[in-house]
């Protein structure tokens, strides 16, 4: 990888939250909801965060933004690091690197038209002084997410929109300050199937058009497949597996990943002979977890070493990682 | 699969909602026959009127109905002709029950799980309460759930176990019938997946029907041997599953399954444009026709009926029969 188009490199980057047990309590326990993840995104690229609910997904985004500050690890952008850099000093990279939420419902203030919900940003940053100019980068973003003709759409308040339009404004939002950055946390899972993939495919034309960098975040691998270059996959607030999306899909190592494979349902009128075999159980708690592989307690494969020992990140094929000790090589 | 025996037959049933923007056409010309053991998955975006059917059948209807008739025949009888008290005594959770949309978050955070499975053995067979809990008991293993989960509170419980409690609530009565709304969405792939496993086992142990509605086709394809598509109130395919995956025909049909994202082909998914229309003031014609890419003058000017077009397989589009 030719390191002048890198764009986000994390390196062991951690976010644990701190509980206390009752208020007067004096030991404090960690939410260990990113733990030691490494990897980087070129520009232009996009990358799927695959998980389950909880396995540390929406917590990593944030961290990406640097919504929270890590507890470990660094986080360069562009070659810089910013990863403990002050609030008021990371102005700049709030305009390179903005969120997509999950909720398109949610994610609007009702009384503000869809052109004020644009504005706001340009207001906030105050990059664009006159009104004018800021019309044009409203209209334009709009022409980009394809809610066109612009005039019908930018005077139009949220609940006159459906899901799909919804998640179209609060895209055109997220790139009205021309980052090169977006983290799209969960974009579609609250859409139907078609919306989803005219959605998706929107987002992938922006991403080569404007040269993003894409986060997309999922729980859902089969959407992976046509719109990222590389996946990641979450358990338990480690990275499992990454390599090219194509590479996941095709040739899965890590146990967890073959699992959420075969549960992936396909459409498929086979399917209702056959049960599939997935492991039972649930996710472990992240309260101060135990040193060991967090998939232990589920895998089908597990071994001693696996409920002793955390593995480290095994190069099993090039550009291909997993985290599971079968890949320890002897 | 299917042994031959019909258990529940539903005839041009309508659903209309009174709202302050006019009224809501739910559900029109809903017609279809479930027989012994078969799972008819009912597929359609968001708004289609799925839920609606789910309530119409159980009867549990919210108080602005504008239009509710037809006629449900349930093994042989029209149990729309049955008064409130009748068709609480014998039909809901007696012989239909139901998993509601969004029932893991329905439990009373008061309330045992257990006590809460129990409860329509209580309400409507009435049961002892002691012999009640123990069922529920019972309900709670097949699950795949330790008994003891009867004792805990919901919010003890993670959602897909409190899932698998709202499945127990609907089979505590014995039923012939259960309709299934959405009975996953909203959990993990793994516990998505545990679920349907015990769907299906439960199935065949206790020779069940189910009405699965989804909105997800490939999931809808891990249990259905029949699939009706609704779109805009209207079932526009009735087919069987086999049929359906393999040859939809209707071009909402075809659209929805192109726009599933596969693992196992290359195929790239793709989308209908477009968004469903108002139910309020439906389009004229095929209420499909707007986004339509097949629509010619007729499609807009009259309304197809089911038109067969093998055996037991209806579409209700222009394109079929002697349509064009
Ligand atoms: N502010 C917080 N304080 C304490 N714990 C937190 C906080 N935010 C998240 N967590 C915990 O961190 C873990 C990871 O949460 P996160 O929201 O990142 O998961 P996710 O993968 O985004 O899940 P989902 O798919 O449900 O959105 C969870 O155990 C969660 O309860
Ligand atoms: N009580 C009500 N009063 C008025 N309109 C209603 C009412 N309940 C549902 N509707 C409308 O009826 C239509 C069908 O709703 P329904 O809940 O049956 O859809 P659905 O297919 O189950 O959708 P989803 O996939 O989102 O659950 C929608 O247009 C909805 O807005
Ligand atoms: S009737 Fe016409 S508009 Fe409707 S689905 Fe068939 S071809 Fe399309
Ligand atoms: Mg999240
Ligand atoms: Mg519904």
């Amino acid at each position: 990888m030719n390191s002048d188009t890198r764009l986000l490199e994390l390196e062991d980057l951690r976010k644990w939250f701190e509980i206390r047990r009752g208020f007067l309590s004096s030991r404090v326990n960690y939410v260990k909801a990113v733990d030691g993840v490494t990897f980087s995104l070129e520009e232009g690229k996009a990358v799927s965060l695959v998980g389950e609910s909880g396995s540390g997904k929406t917590t990593l985004g944030k961290t990406i933004l640097r919504l929270y500050e890590p507890n470990g690890g660094r986080i360069l952008f562009q070659g810089k690091d910013i990863t403990h850099t002050k609030v008021k000093d990371l102005k700049w990279y709030r305009r390179m690197a903005s969120l997509v939420q999950q909720d398109p419902f949610g994610a609007f203030a009702s009384h503000f038209t869809v052109f004020r919900a644009l504005e706001e940003p340009l207001l906030i940053h105050n990059t664009v002084k006159s009104r004018e100019e800021r019309a044009e980068r409203v209209f334009k973003a709009l022409e980009e997410v394809r809610l066109t003709p612009v005039e019908d759409f930018a005077y139009k308040y949220p609940h006159m929109l459906s899901g799909g339009q919804l998640q179209r404004v609060a895209i055109a939002r997220a790139i009205i300050l021309e980052p090169r950055l977006i983290v799209a946390d969960e974009p579609v899972s609250m859409l139907d199937a078609s919306v989803r993939i005219e959605i998706l495919t929107l987002l992938r034309r922006l991403q080569e058009r404007l040269r993003l960098g894409v986060i997309y975040i999922t729980h859902d691998l089969a959407t992976t497949r046509f719109f990222s270059e590389s996946a990641l996959i979450m358990y338990a607030g480690h990275v499992m597996e990454k390599a090219s999306t194509r590479e996941v899909l095709r040739n899965p190592l890590h146990p967890y990943t073959k699992a959420l494979l075969i549960a992936t349902p396909d459409p498929n009128p086979q399917n209702r002979s056959r049960f599939k075999e997935v492991p039972p159980g649930e996710p472990p708690a992240l309260v101060d977890p135990p040193k060991n592989c967090r998939f232990s307690p589920r895998c089908p494969r597990a071994f001693d070493k696996c409920f002793k020992e955390e593995p480290p990140e095994f190069e099993a094929a090039p550009g291909h990682w997993v985290k599971c000790w079968l890949y320890e090589r002897s | 699969m299917s042994s031959g025996k019909t258990v529940l037959s539903v005839r041009d049933l309508k659903l209309y909602y009174r709202t302050r923007k006019g009224v809501v056409k739910a559900l029109e010309e809903i017609n279809f026959d479930l027989e012994k053991e078969d799972v008819l998955a009912v597929v359609g975006e968001s708004g289609c009127g799925k839920s609606t059917l789910a309530r119409a059948l159980v009867r549990v209807l919210p108080r602005n109905i504008h239009t509710y008739e037809g006629k449900v025949f349930l093994n042989g009888r029209n149990v729309m002709e049955l008064d409130e008290e009748a068709f609480r005594r014998e039909v809901r959770w007696k012989k239909i029950s139901i998993v509601f949309q969004g029932a893991m978050n329905s439990f009373n955070p008061v309330y045992k799980i257990g006590q809460q499975v129990a409860e329509p053995l209580v309400i409507h067979d009435n049961v002892e309460k002691k012999e009640a809990l123990k069922k529920a008991r019972q309900l709670i293993e097949l699950m795949g759930m330790p008994g003891v989960f009867a004792e805990r509170y919901p919010f003890e419980l993670s959602g897909g176990m409190k899932q698998r409690a709202a499945i127990a609530m609907a089979l505590i009565t014995n039923p012939e019938i259960v309709i299934l709304d959405e009975p996953t969405s909203a959990l993990d792939v793994l516990t998505q997946a545990n679920i349907i496993n015990l769907l299906k086992r439960i199935k065949n142990e206790f020779r069940l029907s189910y009405i699965f509605i989804t909105h997800d086709l490939g999931l809808a394809s891990e249990l259905a041997n029949k699939v009706a598509v609704i779109y805009a109130g209207k079932i526009v395919e009735l087919s069987s599953a086999d049929v359906f995956y393999t040859e939809p025909k209707h071009p909402y049909s075809r659209g929805l399954i192109a726009s599933v994202p596969t693992l196992t082909t290359d195929r790239k998914p793709e989308f209908i444009s477009g968004a469903p229309p108002s139910l309020i003031d439906p389009p004229s014609g095929c209420r499909f026709h707007p986004r339509c890419r097949f629509a010619w003058d007729k499609c807009s000017a009259e309304e197809p009926g089911m038109i067969k077009v093998g055996e037991d397989h209806l579409v209700r589009c222009w394109l079929y029969g002697d349509g064009k």
